[in-house]
């Protein structure tokens, strides 16, 4: 069970695949000009770690060392091109907002990461669970970090996202009126920059958190 | 016995390696099989839609995904010609066209010709413009791709965005991508009255079939 918390942990915050580990930086950059895309692209990378983190764990005890990294390609390739098919198949309208970010997955190395580091140590459970928490994390950066940019850039959060999740979501698209936007944040430079102040901020809250944690540990000292 | 096969192949990566391009192979031609015929679906479905709107003020009483040509354009692409027809006579036809590259890649159109050689509609298949700007040419975002209906190379129309001294507007902070789409209707309008009599030569598709070259343009038409 702890080990099941600190797994969640470490996907949504300690550990995340875009702040903690700066993993997966071409997809981050290339997808973020809006926070739907950013939410798409999350969306189809979990479904993709969730796959392939139970796949090398089922297999971790077959694949050899010396060819293990040929072998996770090899599946992380055939999963992302499986998730492809099914999903022009049966969920097309979203395929073709999604499709375009789809085979950016493979160059995503925090799959291949999460499968050498995690997934093929464990047991196929704790794999999905480690896969579905790191595929959370990177999807909340990505629709934050989407968002940010969106916001700055064109005055905008959330737009078009009934096109990606259906009608039913345009409540979720927000405009503000007659700002004209720094279009420097739309455009790739912008993606660095956004990304930059965001992990700055989020050292400064680590840092608060560990003073903060070394004084109660000081006061707790001193009263014993 | 499953084990000491496993055991045997951790002895030999390049076997183990072997089996798993396999088995991946196999699992990406099932999912092939599977999903095949509905993606074939999906897409013929997106064609009719397309056809739809871009021939939607055509009078026609077929089916144009149906009814098709192929034709040698300069550069030696084929287009593939969709024919709308009232009774036996053509009154329109419908066509993707790659466009010179816009800010972000090549934009590609479907432009819809109506018989006397002016726009019935043209609609954005696939773009990479900037969000929020050169996007404004997708009709979901603005109406602006409806200028060109009516227009043809003898309505006086100045063919290039107004910033160029031309007819057509421009978007606040895009002028490439506007001006991009502006100079492909165009130059779908030239491939059009070039081509004029042989797209639309009077041949029913039914009757067709003792010609080689239509065959099989309608047999890959009516299989894509």
């Amino acid at each position: 069970m702890s080990e099941a918390r600190r797994v969640i942990r470490d996907g949504l915050w300690d550990n995340n695949v875009v702040f903690g580990q700066m993993l997966g930086m071409c997809p981050t950059l290339a997808t973020t000009g809006s926070a739907t895309n950013g939410l798409g692209m999350g969306l189809a990378t979990t479904v993709v770690l969730v796959c392939s983190g139970v796949l090398v764990s089922l297999f971790r005890n077959v694949i050899a060392r010396e060819v293990r990294i040929a072998i996770y390609v090899l599946l992380m390739s055939s999963v992302v091109t499986l998730v492809d098919m099914t999903m022009n198949a049966w969920m097309h309208e979203l395929h073709k907002v999604l499709g375009l970010f789809i085979p950016l997955i493979v160059v995503n190395c925090a799959i291949m990461g999460r499968a050498e580091a995690f997934a093929s140590k464990r047991t196929p459970g704790i794999a999905a669970l480690d896969g579905l928490m790191m595929g959370i994390g990177f999807t909340l950066a990505l629709m934050v970090l989407g968002g940010v940019r969106e916001a700055i850039g064109q005055g905008t959060l959330f737009a078009d996202a009934s096109m990606l999740l259906g009608e039913r979501f345009a409540f979720l698209e927000l405009r503000l009126e007659d700002y004209r936007g720094v279009l420097l944040m739309i455009l790739p430079p912008g993606g660095f920059l956004a990304l930059g102040f965001l992990v700055a901020a989020r050292q400064r809250m680590l840092a608060r958190a560990r003073t903060r944690a070394a004084a109660t540990n000081g006061d707790a000292v001193a009263g014993a | 016995m499953s084990t000491l096969a496993a055991g045997g192949l951790r002895q030999r990566p390049g076997l183990l390696l072997g089996a798993f391009a396999l088995g991946c192979s196999a699992l990406l031609g099932a999912g092939d099989l599977a999903t095949r015929t509905e993606i074939r679906l999906r897409q013929a479905e997106d064609l009719r839609h397309a056809l739809d709107q871009t021939l939607a003020s055509v009078p026609h009483d077929n089916n144009p995904a149906d009814d098709t040509v192929a034709v040698e354009a300069a550069g030696g692409k084929t287009i593939t010609i969709y024919r709308a027809r009232q009774g036996s006579e053509i009154s329109g036809v419908a066509f993707n066209w790659v466009g010179q590259a816009g800010y972000g890649g090549p934009i590609t159109l479907t432009v819809g010709i109506a018989r006397d050689g002016r726009i019935a509609s043209v609609r954005v298949l696939s773009h990479s413009e900037t969000p929020g700007l050169g996007d404004k040419i997708d009709v979901r975002k603005s109406d602006w791709i409806r200028a060109f209906d009516g227009r043809g190379l003898d309505t006086g129309t100045r063919w290039a965005v107004r910033k160029d001294g031309g007819d057509f507007d421009q978007f606040a902070g895009a002028t490439i991508t506007p001006r991009a789409v502006v100079g492909a209707v165009h130059d779908s309008l030239r491939f059009y009255a070039a081509q004029r009599e042989r797209l639309l030569a009077p041949e029913a598709p039914a009757t067709a079939g003792g010609e080689g070259e239509p065959t099989a343009a309608q047999a890959k038409g009516s299989a894509s």
